[in-house]
């Protein structure tokens, strides 16, 4: 892995990474749209989630809660995606061998993953199993479950970042 | 007993006193606060999206207030008991944090919002009430925002 830490330093010392760091206010600005981005990804991941595996709206067919609200998690991953993104270069060459930092990365590859083994077995599926009154198929639930959970591991090891 | 008493109170007893002994507690109780507060978030902004006629359009709106309270409610009641439990942790920090009291406020009025006005302005989905239920939306959407943005800044000032 010696490769790594040249390039994390050549990320580091890069203009704006640097001027993120040594300003005052640019930083907590940043901080500030994570936290947005991570409160509107979730809320609304977390509602779709959770509509798929049973717990909340399930009133409402899963295939209008997931039209309606995945468009606003997207919006809230990619504000969460870039300040993340900004706040790990500004910090990268002391913080890449965090462990929660780490631990962090791993969750979302496998979230992610979790989404495309999702979309690629069940994508237009849930057109059928997603509308009023059918039963949601136990894929779609663990899938779902799978995809709450890690999210919910990202933004915890997120957190802990910060202190250790 | 006054207010600063009370603060002061919090910090004695002792989930006070162990969150302000142990960093990796603190960090638990403010990841499970963050998540509450998210899906908090989450079934406040459907409710919105839906009073601006972005999601859910063909439902009743009241009916679409009806299925979130469960959600609404229990993720509320987590961020409350988790949030009490951080500022027992530091009480005199937050007593003389001027954002602290906005945040509370900001937060009172996005409760009452979503509480008190939608039940009561958009029983009917019709006409005027439309043109209500939207600005309810807009106005829910901000308080909302500014109640995650002075949490954030509570802990940089």
């Amino acid at each position: 892995m010696d490769f790594i830490q040249p390039v994390i330093q050549v990320i580091y010392d890069s203009p704006i990474p640097t001027s993120i760091r040594e300003s005052e206010w640019t930083f907590p600005i940043i901080q500030t749209f994570h936290i947005l981005g991570i409160l509107l990804f979730y809320g609304a991941i977390g509602l779709v989630d959770l509509r798929i595996v049973g717990f909340v709206l399930k009133e409402r067919p899963a295939r209008d809660v997931a039209d309606g609200l995945l468009p606003i998690a997207w919006v809230g991953f990619v504000v969460m995606a870039v300040s993340g993104g900004l706040l790990f270069a500004a910090q990268a060459a002391k913080i890449y061998t965090n462990l929660f930092l780490l631990t962090k990365f791993g969750l979302i590859l496998l979230a992610g993953l979790n989404l495309v083994v999702f979309h690629r077995f069940a994508g237009r599926a849930i057109a059928i199993w997603g509308g009023e009154g059918r039963t949601t198929p136990a894929y779609a639930r663990v899938s779902a479950g799978l995809s709450f959970l890690l999210w919910t591991g990202v933004i915890v090891t997120g957190r802990f970042i910060a202190y250790f | 007993m006054s207010l600063e008493d009370a603060f002061i109170w919090l910090g004695e007893t002792p989930p006070g006193i162990f969150l302000a002994e142990s960093t990796p507690a603190f960090a638990v109780v403010q990841s499970i606060h963050i998540l509450a507060f998210g899906l908090l978030g989450g079934a406040i902004l459907a409710l919105d999206l839906a009073a601006l006629r972005v999601v859910f359009r063909n439902a009743p709106l009241a009916q679409t207030g009806r299925l979130l309270l469960p959600v609404f409610i229990a993720s509320l009641a987590i961020a409350a008991v988790t949030g009490l439990l951080l500022v027992a942790a530091g009480p005199l920090k937050y007593y003389t944090n001027p954002l602290f009291a906005w945040k509370l406020g900001t937060l009172a009025a996005a409760l009452a919002v979503h509480l008190a006005l939608y039940p009561i302005l958009t029983a009917k989905t019709e006409g005027r009430s439309r043109a209500v239920a939207a600005s309810l939306g807009l106005i829910s959407l901000l308080l909302w925002f500014g109640v995650a943005i002075l949490g954030r800044w509570i802990g940089l000032i």
